[in-house]
């Protein structure tokens, strides 16, 4: 089985050496095409280990295997964030559009990971604990912010005018968000869990096959999140090499 | 279960498919730009 | 130049243009009373539940204040152009953040507890000393906001349409203030065990500490050509 570096890592690797966008493009691509096959079987291999391979939980029922998804999906949501972090402070330091397009990619592909999760939290939380939204809960609260945060970002992103400044401001306010999360997190945790709401999300017992069932879904996600990210990374990557070519 | 399994299994499928779609015309597109960026260096 | 001589001298022309247009000043603070009588409509200022709810009713109505002289304080800039005055001077990018955010922090503070006597006031809540830990949380949570609020204003003040999204960006950055003020705030008011009060003011210290550092160091980049 093929695996996928984190695109961050490639890029600190072909950095300096390429430094055409079509070649660095081309090289995604070629990453995200040999981890296409992979990923189309730990997707099935997902599914089948959420719906059929686990154990009806005893408590909650079938509503209880959203969360096979519903946790590998919502990890990547900060995952991404950190690589618009990354994206953000390497730009800064080597002004290389590059990574301004991995920090748009990801905050492309976390705001749709972040939707997906706060989404199929309130589906999963209803039927259990027969509220839409606990609020108190750290993680979704956090993610909420960081959902705010993202979608703040594109706003920020889709009304400054294409150049220098943009990728900067981007960079400077995706430095700021990330910053911002633990925060968040922490004052959540102090202030709010005062009256705690009593999740136990993955709950105190996860028989064995449960725990097989979740670290093949969270590696699939993972792999479906950065194959994403680098198709999207390609993406922009191509077009901007296209323009520097009319513009030439 | 085994619906929903088949369900999403024909879900992904598709959304698979749009992936693999995405990449082939984003490689078409790589091999455009290369031609035209090497034609380009050839000129100068 | 001196870096913290030259700070003073960014605070002070801050200072003079405001004094010179008090009124703008005078109408932030009859905006924030307002909401205050709105919020006093809105939840019968009598019932228990209300007064419960007081510290947030607090915390919302100075949140707005805060807007207003952010997006009041980088319109002056733009309108006169002296943004770029200053970045032309050879001064150091961390010192303009400094000035800029010591005139808006000063500014907000003093807006900031004018609606807190009027809070204290029309919510019948009676003056003590107590009430100087309410006062040094609205110092510190002014702080990390106009920090922030300094950063991300710089950064919106060219586009069109700064004045809704400045709020837009700022408000989830910096709601972790809103809780530990208003919790504290809730303890001091409703004369509760202080559980979390001192949490809280190490809390938004923490938070200004990293806005500061942070604003310090980006500050260059939001407003370099």
């Amino acid at each position: 089985m093929s695996f996928t570096w984190p695109p961050d890592l490639y890029f600190l690797i072909m950095l300096s050496p390429i430094n055409t966008s079509w070649r660095l493009a081309r090289l995604y691509l070629r990453i995200a095409d040999w981890s296409l096959i992979p990923l189309y079987f730990l997707m099935v291999v997902a599914l089948y280990g959420a719906f059929l391979y686990a154990p009806t939980e005893r408590e909650m029922g079938d509503v209880q295997r959203i969360f096979y998804f519903h946790v590998g999906v919502a990890w990547n949501c900060f995952l991404a964030f950190f690589g618009v972090f990354l994206g953000g402070v390497a730009y800064l330091i080597t002004r290389k559009r590059s990574w301004d397009h991995l920090a748009a990619s990801c905050v492309e592909v976390g705001v749709v990971f972040t939707t997906m999760v706060l989404t199929t939290g309130p589906i999963w939380a209803r039927p259990i604990w027969n509220t839409w939204w606990p609020w108190g809960d750290p993680r979704i609260m956090t993610t909420m912010v960081l959902w705010l945060i993202y979608v703040a970002y594109l706003m920020l992103r889709s009304s400054l005018p294409e150049g220098e400044t943009k990728y900067k401001y981007c960079a400077v306010f995706g430095i700021i968000g990330f910053l911002d999360v633990p925060i968040v997190w922490f004052s959540i945790r102090w202030w709010r869990t005062i009256h705690p709401v009593v999740i136990t999300s993955s709950g105190a017992e996860l028989e064995p096959e449960m725990i097989h069932a979740l670290f093949v879904s969270v590696i699939a996600m993972t792999v479906l999140c950065v194959t994403l990210v680098m198709l999207r990374m390609a993406m922009r990557l191509n077009s901007s090499m296209a323009e520097e070519l009319t513009h030439s | 279960m085994i619906y929903l399994f088949f369900g999403y299994v024909v879900i992904w499928t598709i959304l698979f498919f749009y992936l693999v779609f995405l990449m082939r015309s984003q490689k078409q597109v790589n091999d455009k730009l290369k031609a035209l960026s090497e034609t380009l260096d050839q000129h100068d | 130049m001196n870096p913290i001589a030259l700070t003073w001298i960014l605070v002070g022309k801050d200072l003079k243009i405001e004094y010179r247009s008090w009124q703008a000043y005078l109408t932030t603070v009859f905006f924030a009373l307002l909401i205050l009588v709105i919020f006093n409509f809105a939840f019968d200022p009598g019932s228990p539940a209300t007064r419960e709810a007081a510290s947030g009713i607090l915390w919302v109505a100075l949140l707005f204040p805060g807007i207003i002289r952010l997006n009041r304080s980088f319109q002056v800039e733009m309108e006169e152009g002296t943004l770029y005055g200053l970045i032309l001077s050879p001064a150091d990018r961390g010192v303009l953040f400094l000035g800029k955010l010591l005139a808006n922090w000063l500014f907000l503070m003093v807006v900031d507890l004018m609606v807190f006597l009027a809070f204290v006031i029309v919510y019948n809540f009676s003056f003590s000393t107590q009430l100087l830990w309410i006062v040094l949380l609205i110092v510190l949570s002014a702080l990390g906001f106009s920090a922030v609020g300094t950063l991300l204003g710089a950064m919106v003040s060219t586009i069109r349409t700064r004045e809704v999204l400045l709020p837009v960006l700022l408000f989830p950055i910096i709601l972790p203030i809103i809780l530990p003020a208003v919790s504290g705030t809730q303890e001091i008011l409703l004369a509760q065990e202080i559980q979390s009060l001192n949490r809280s003011v190490e809390f938004l210290l923490a938070f200004d500490v990293i806005y500061l550092a942070a604003g310090f160091v980006l500050f260059d980049y939001v407003v370099a050509d």
